[in-house]
């Protein structure tokens, strides 16, 4: 399984329609594996809000609308902010049927003052929903417990989110492109739940991003997927008693890693799904690049920095790149691929070989793991 | 509430009757004491939160199981929190969340009420309709009822201003529940009335209800005019059907000491409830709540509370104490 083509749309406001952005992102993706959309047999659609916000559904079929003729199989996926991460997986299983498809995946959250609660639809209606726990709140209950566990401080958090700023900050399409953010701003911003504050919480945005992906190499460019699992797990918060230790992530890398014949230690860099700064910590542990409780070493030391040992979102990551739901796990994907093929510009990653991405749907349900080879 | 195998100890939060790995009966595991693991003050509103602060704790039950629950008390990580019986007092009103069952919401409204004191020959009296009611929760009212002690030849139903053909579609409710089905049905408004005054009113009351050890009224809750605020749950307008020179006043002015007033438990089914406002438009509201009290005029200002309406001046010197779950004001349409 290949990428050979792929795309991310600028992430922020933007006044183009959903179908706009993603059929925009298609394009995208198509030019830059030099094929056109009649070379596609099949197209994998994510996005999660565009029914509770825009009562907009049946995205398969709107977007059918731009190929007019081409009767294709397109399937909508939808979980939760996993549902990116869960097209890809699709899309490789499929790549045993079909020979080329193409994964897309967008959001339009600058659509509705309301998104908050829409977003909330993530999470169980009636454990969580009801209980106010809202997501922040769900991240902000994952903070204090890894807090409490491991001696982890609020600055350990800002230092997540500043370095994934400084990434963000060179890479165009993140929402924050162009944004300096200080340390004394990250610290000095509003509450949000406690104790997390304002930039330790990932922006919603408008986005979109697509991928061709093919059974066999055809270019240079070419990037292997070596590794795609996906694990589930129950959906409300609290069913699983310690919100930091993630039986599902720990599935879904275990069984990555199995297929790509890898370890950790044999990742150069990765994108971890950062929606709050501690879950970015968290989830270190879980895919087992470190011990329980080792990330806030890490953090501390900048080992995840971009020159550090495992570079961790380059990108700028959900923090800084803004996390439109449905295109996230399709752009961590993407990124990886980037700093493979060597084309991540200022915020090239050195003699990177093989990345990992990670994805997941509400702070427990989906988690999705994508092992990416040079 | 939750579900655990009798074999290999899985946990479900949802309802369920047997293991899916073994196949074994499950058990519904009622924790009672929680300890805060966690907590998070929440400072960003929400449609359906739209008061803030409020703080979201996550819980750890006695049998090592965790929970998430939203108030707005101040609590420290570490504190415990008891939820057992606490229904001692007239004043409590309890609440329950119906979360993915009815049963369950039930089961624990009844639990915090604490004992009923049914003796085996005790009259009981439902005061019900059976056509605007949820069976389901009167069946679980009356299962609750018989575990107590109370036997099905002494429990009544009463409908409500029923004419005949209401009746008759109550008949057909209650004979498609086995548990129903024995059950006597009347309409109060045709049983013989004993009139008793009380201060300058005079009350004609179905001597059916003074004869009874403990009478139920069981509502769908209604907020029949927003404008009015009194009363708004009228628990008591079945009671009292044909009194005479009365009103809501009246009915809310009753000293305790009459022969309906200390024998009284109001069940409230609010899962949708029906708001009329000002202007007499209809809405409903989704609330999935049950309320269970004794004193109604407590009820109505926990009413009041739930659907941010001004106190009746009748209610200024009613007190309540909340039990159970406590419950958000209900802001915002459907």
């Amino acid at each position: 399984m290949y990428i050979t083509g792929l795309s991310v749309s600028k992430f922020g406001q933007t006044s183009l329609t959903l179908p706009e952005m993603m059929f925009s992102a298609i394009e995208g993706a198509l030019k830059d594996a030099a094929l056109e959309i009649k070379d596609i047999e099949a197209i994998y659609v994510s996005n999660n809000l565009s029914a509770s916000s825009n009562n907009q559904c049946h995205l398969g079929a709107v977007l059918a609308g731009y190929f007019p003729g081409l009767h294709l199989p397109i399937f909508s996926l939808e979980a939760a902010c996993g549902g990116g991460g869960v097209a890809v997986h699709q899309a490789c299983i499929s790549l045993k049927h079909y020979q080329r498809v193409l994964v897309v995946g967008g959001e339009k959250m600058s659509v509705s003052p309301d998104m908050l609660y829409f977003v909330a639809g993530d999470a169980d209606r009636e454990f969580d929903q009801r209980e106010g726990l809202v997501f922040p709140a769900a991240g902000a209950l994952a903070a204090s417990t890894y807090m409490q566990k491991y001696g982890a401080t609020m600055h350990d958090f800002a230092l997540v989110s500043y370095k994934n700023h400084q990434n963000g900050n060179l890479n165009p399409n993140a929402h924050f492109f162009g944004k300096d953010v200080t340390m004394e701003m990250i610290e000095n911003s509003k509450v949000i739940c406690s104790p997390l504050r304002l930039f330790d919480c990932s922006a919603n945005t408008d986005g979109a991003a697509a991928m061709v992906m093919e059974r066999g190499k055809r270019t240079h460019r070419s990037i292997q997927i070596i590794g795609s699992a996906f694990a589930t797990n129950h959906i409300n918060f609290a069913q699983d008693r310690d919100p930091t230790d993630r039986k599902e992530v720990q599935k879904a890398a275990s069984d990555a890693f199995r297929q790509a014949n890898l370890t950790p230690k044999d990742i150069q860099v990765a994108e971890i799904h950062d929606g709050f700064t501690p879950v970015e910590l968290i989830m270190l542990e879980n895919l087992s690049f470190c011990g329980r409780g080792e990330a806030v070493k890490w953090i501390r030391e900048g080992r995840t920095s971009r020159t550090g040992s495992l570079p961790v979102n380059p990108s700028g990551g959900l923090k800084a790149c803004g996390h439109p739901v449905g295109a996230t796990g399709i752009r961590q994907v993407a990124e990886i691929a980037t700093q493979l093929r060597g084309e991540a510009g200022a915020r090239q990653v050195a003699n990177a070989q093989t990345g990992l991405a990670y994805n997941f749907g509400s702070l427990v349900g989906s988690a999705i793991v994508h092992i990416l080879r040079k | 509430m939750y579900y655990r195998c009798t074999a290999c100890q899985q946990t479900w939060y949802y309802p369920i009757d047997r293991c899916v790995f073994c196949h074994q009966p499950v058990t519904r595991v009622t924790p009672e004491k929680f300890t805060i693991r966690a907590l998070t003050e929440v400072q960003i509103p929400s449609r359906e939160h739209q008061k803030v602060p409020y703080t979201v704790l996550l819980l750890e039950d006695e049998h090592g199981q965790t929970h998430t629950r939203k108030t707005f008390q101040s609590y420290r990580v570490g504190e415990t929190i008891e939820d057992t019986t606490a229904a001692a007092s007239q004043r409590t009103v309890i609440a329950t969340k119906i979360r993915y069952s009815l049963d369950e919401a039930a089961d624990r409204l009844f639990r915090l009420m604490g004992p009923l004191s049914i003796e085996n020959k005790s009259k009981i009296a439902i005061l019900s309709s059976c056509t605007d009611s949820d069976p389901a929760l009167l069946v679980l009212l009356v299962d609750h009822l018989l575990k107590n002690g109370a036997q099905t030849d002494n429990i009544t139903i009463g409908e409500r201003f029923a004419d005949d053909k209401a009746i008759t579609k109550a008949k057909k409710i209650l004979a498609g529940h086995p548990l129903l089905s024995e059950l006597e049905l009347v309409n109060f408004s045709d049983e013989a009335h004993e009139t008793i005054p009380f201060r300058r009113s005079l009350f004609d009351i179905p001597k059916r209800l003074i004869g009874s050890d403990l009478l139920i009224t069981l509502t769908p809750l209604a907020l029949q005019t927003a404008k009015e605020n009194a009363l708004i749950s009228s628990h008591l307008a079945g009671v009292f059907p044909g009194q005479r020179g009365s009103n809501l006043q009246k009915i809310a002015e009753l000293p305790f000491d009459n022969p309906i007033l200390p024998k009284l438990l109001c069940l409230i089914d609010a899962r949708v409830a029906a708001i009329s406002d000002d202007q007499d438009n209809d809405r409903t509201q989704r609330t999935q709540l049950l309320f269970l009290g004794r004193d109604f005029k407590a009820m109505d200002k926990c009413m009041c509370k739930l659907f941010d309406v001004p106190e009746h001046t009748l209610l200024a010197n009613s007190q309540y104490q909340l039990a159970g779950e406590e419950f958000d004001v209900i802001q915002s349409p459907v």
